[in-house]
């Protein structure tokens, strides 16, 4: 999985080490000229020829049709030879080698002498399903979905057993070829026999190029963006191709053509043939396009560079809106996402996804980006784009690696908040099931003791015992009021708020939803709204405060808002508030003037 | 007088207890939570029950859950609910409807014998008794001040002892008042409160008023 880009040679031991300069070698050819272009020209070469001589006495009155055919002859080689060199597109190179040298074959035809003529047909159809299979061959070498293993088999049915059928039941002067010249068995010759076959055949043909448009259609739809991008053009060409030569095909197939009507449809199907390898071209042309520009464009998107942006300008460039991006967070030994947050990554990716690790200059850990399956094909332009995107990608890092320590700080201050709460309700627990039951039962003692003591100065002493006692039981409930009022223990919010309203002395409208939550957003919640309430009164100096809490799916939305004109700035008096509504991930805005008043508004995450 | 005591915390139930026995009234039933008493007590029930608003397992509003149950269930028993805190809005479920024989008592004000005794003796007749300190509290909660300050000194005390639960007669004796005073200052407060109750004069009719006036008094603005 490792992958490096910048890729430098490793740095040799310092000691001993004999750097040998060597100049660069003189090339005597241009770099695009090596071994394979070579090769490609020889055997472009090589079928031209082929078909030059096939064609010969055709060529002779049609020179024009000759320049045609032989281009596009030699170039569907070239490209064969070319796409032979690829690992996974060798079958298809293959296939287009095949398909070219199929054509030239079926000149022979021309001589209208031997057995051309009857092998002509067989070449003929061995070029469209070489050219055929050599397209769902692309790009993986395998022939995928079952539609094309099916359309195969049945194309090779049908394009061996017609052009047999046609020699078995003709004579050759109905095929337009002279009987005295060439060699035509003929074991069942009969004219209404033959028709039929003709009629039959040519139906098939234009069957096999339908299916085969639509076996096309289908596997368009299967593969990836970035795939289906580039193989729209070759689609459309070969089901352009295809369809084309069943019609032209169609004239020809009667009993009596003349030769020169046959050999100008084959002339018109080789020059339509042609765009085949012209479109091939222009996608291979676009990919490396693509990659060039890639580069260009990752500078382009990622600037200024954020997290988010290195994400999408990836997921633009290569086609892919699945991609995920997650970063190595080095201090905390481990991935984060995009927003800081932990990313567990170990284990394989998810079937059809395609994880790729990404290693910094210096070999560390820098990402790892996890893509669609299907561009694994175009393994060398995710390359191009993640070399390219390299420094914005380091950047991102450093931003990724300060969001995943914002993001401890902040849950650690989650966490103490939540302690807080805890810690609160178990001081608030104790205050009022301890120690105040055990007050008031000293109380009722002390009672009992007024109560039956006949001596007039106890009962009088205990009697002031007792004030004394119930003044330091209003003084505990006060304090354990401030830790947390028994009320929204018991009840919620709602209650407990309409205490504080009870006690505030203003006109305060409460709008609280019922409905408990966590104990930490209760109590976070009751404190500021406490707080947001008493700035409204004593501050602001509202006559009206509104509060308002309800839940809006799964937040917990709360208001105050108020009448009053605030002498200062409101964000910044409230500025405690904020920081304990954020410590657990909530978002507090304050909106308002000393004309309307101010508006408190709190928003919180509860599950 | 035969009383039974539904009380979770065992401290203050065993101090109660031994209050009650102690200045003669007799302990019927002492149990731990309101399922418990309504249990022991079916057969035979006491005059009065003294219910913790607090008790497991929620620790919200059973005592009054406690109470419906047992005025439901037993005519003549008189019920007083005890609380450690003035702020439960949740107690005021106790008198909703047709409050008869109910009280809501703060646990302070136990500790006075002579508190408890009345509490326990006006509730068994089928009055209706507020804790003082819970309706000085609505009083003083100010959002209704503006409509408060129309009332008198004289006509303040007169409401907070209507609030309380006491009859004519009641707030007569207390004040130091002739019943036909009373009555009149009862009228001006209703008309300046605008509060309409056809409530005057006996028990029943002191409950009603009870409920007028603690409704007006709770009625927050603009609900």
């Amino acid at each position: 999985m490792g992958f490096r880009w910048h890729d430098r040679p490793a740095v040799p031991n310092m000691e001993r080490v004999v750097v040998v300069i060597s100049g660069p070698r003189r090339r005597r050819t241009p770099p695009w000229f090596g071994p394979e272009a070579r090769r490609a020209l020889v055997a472009g070469l090589a079928v031209a020829v082929l078909a030059l001589a096939a064609g010969w006495p055709y060529w002779r009155g049609h020179p024009a049709a000759a320049a045609v055919t032989l281009a596009v002859c030699a170039a569907i080689a070239a490209e064969g030879v070319l796409l032979a060199t690829g690992g996974r597109t060798r079958r298809t190179g293959l296939a287009f080698v095949t398909a070219a040298a199929a054509w030239a074959l079926n000149w022979f035809a021309s001589w209208d002498a031997g057995a051309g003529p009857m092998v002509s047909p067989y070449a003929q159809a061995g070029f469209y399903l070489a050219l055929g299979v050599g397209v769902l061959l692309y790009p993986t070498g395998r022939l995928e979905y079952l539609a094309d293993r099916v359309w195969t088999a049945v194309a090779c049915a049908v394009l061996t057993a017609c052009p047999t059928a046609m020699w078995l039941t003709s004579e050759p002067e109905w095929a337009a070829f002279r009987g005295d010249s060439v060699w035509w068995p003929a074991p069942f010759p009969d004219l209404g026999l033959f028709r039929a076959v003709l009629r039959v055949s040519s139906g098939l043909y234009l069957l096999l190029a339908l299916s085969f448009a639509v076996v096309l259609l289908l596997r368009l739809s299967r593969m990836g963006r970035l795939g289906r991008v580039l193989a729209l053009p070759v689609t459309i060409a070969l089901a352009f191709v295809g369809v084309s030569a069943a019609l032209t095909q169609n004239p020809v197939m009667e009993a009596s053509v003349s030769l020169d009507a046959l050999l100008d449809v084959y002339a018109v199907q080789g020059a339509v043939a042609g765009v085949v390898p012209l479109t091939l071209l222009a996608s291979g042309l676009r990919v490396r396009l693509g990659e060039l520009s890639v580069a260009g464009r990752m500078l382009r998107l990622t600037a200024p560079v954020t997290v988010e942006r290195v994400r999408d300008a990836l997921r633009d460039v290569l086609h892919d809106p699945s991609l995920d991006l997650w970063f190595w967070a080095p201090a905390e030994g481990l991935y984060v996402d995009t927003g800081g947050r932990p990313a567990d990554l170990a284990g394989d990716a998810a079937p059809g996804r395609w994880r790729r690790t990404v290693l910094t200059a210096s070999g560390d850990p820098l990402a790892v980006v996890e893509l669609g399956g299907a561009l694994r094909d175009h393994g060398s332009l995710v390359e191009a784009a993640l070399a390219a995107g390299g420094r914005a990608l380091e950047n991102a890092r450093l931003q990724a690696t300060v969001h995943a320590n914002l993001e401890q700080v902040r849950s650690a201050y989650e966490r103490l908040v939540r302690a807080e709460a805890v810690e609160r309700e178990r001081l608030a627990r104790d205050l009022h099931d301890g120690a105040q039951q055990r007050l008031l039962a000293l109380g009722a003692m002390l009672g009992t003791l007024e109560a039956v003591s006949a001596d007039g100065a106890v009962r009088e002493h205990a009697r002031t015992c007792r004030g004394e006692l119930m003044e330091a039981l209003a003084e505990l409930r006060a304090l354990a009021r401030e830790v947390r009022p028994a009320l929204l223990v018991q009840g919620g919010l709602a209650p407990a708020l309409e205490v504080v309203a009870e006690r505030i002395g203003t006109r305060v409208r409460l709008e609280v939803a019922p409905g408990r939550y966590s104990s930490e957003i209760e109590s976070t919640l009751y404190a500021v709204l406490c707080e947001a309430m008493s700035y409204a009164v004593e501050r602001a100096g509202a006559a009206r405060v509104t509060v308002r809490v309800r839940p809006e799916g799964a937040r917990l939305v709360a208001e105050v808002s108020d009448d009053g004109g605030s002498p200062g700035d409101p964000a910044a008096d409230l500025a405690g508030l904020s920081g304990r509504i954020r410590a657990l991930r909530g978002q507090v805005s304050v909106d308002g003037d000393p004309a309307r008043g101010t508006t408190v508004r709190m928003v919180l995450p509860c599950e | 007088m035969r009383v039974a005591v539904a009380e979770d915390s065992g401290i203050f139930r065993q101090a109660l207890v031994t209050l009650l026995t102690t200045v003669g009234i007799e302990v019927a039933v002492s149990a731990a939570s309101g399922e418990e008493l309504l249990a022991r007590v079916a057969g035979d029930p006491p005059d009065v029950a003294i219910v913790d608003l607090h008790m497991p397992p929620t620790h919200t509003n059973e005592g009054v859950v406690a109470a419906r149950r047992l005025l439901e269930r037993h005519e003549n028993l008189g019920v007083l609910v005890l609380s450690a805190y003035n702020e439960t809005p949740q107690a005021m479920e106790l008198f909703r409807d047709q409050p008869r024989g109910v009280g809501y008592l703060l646990k302070d004000h136990v500790t006075d014998v002579d508190n408890l005794r009345s509490a326990l003796e006006r509730v068994m007749r089928g009055e209706v008794v507020i804790d003082p300190d819970v309706v000085s509290r609505l009083v003083e909660a100010r959002h209704r001040e503006h409509e408060l300050a129309r009332l008198s000194e004289r006509e303040r005390g007169v409401l907070a002892l209507m609030a309380e639960g006491h009859s004519n007669a009641g707030i007569g004796r207390r004040l130091h008042l002739s019943a036909r005073t009373v009555e009149d200052h009862v009228r001006s407060i209703f008309t300046k409160l605008g509060i309409t109750s056809s409530a005057t004069g006996g028990p029943q009719d002191s409950n009603k008023r009870v409920l007028a006036v603690l409704t007006w008094l709770r009625a927050a603005e603009p609900r």
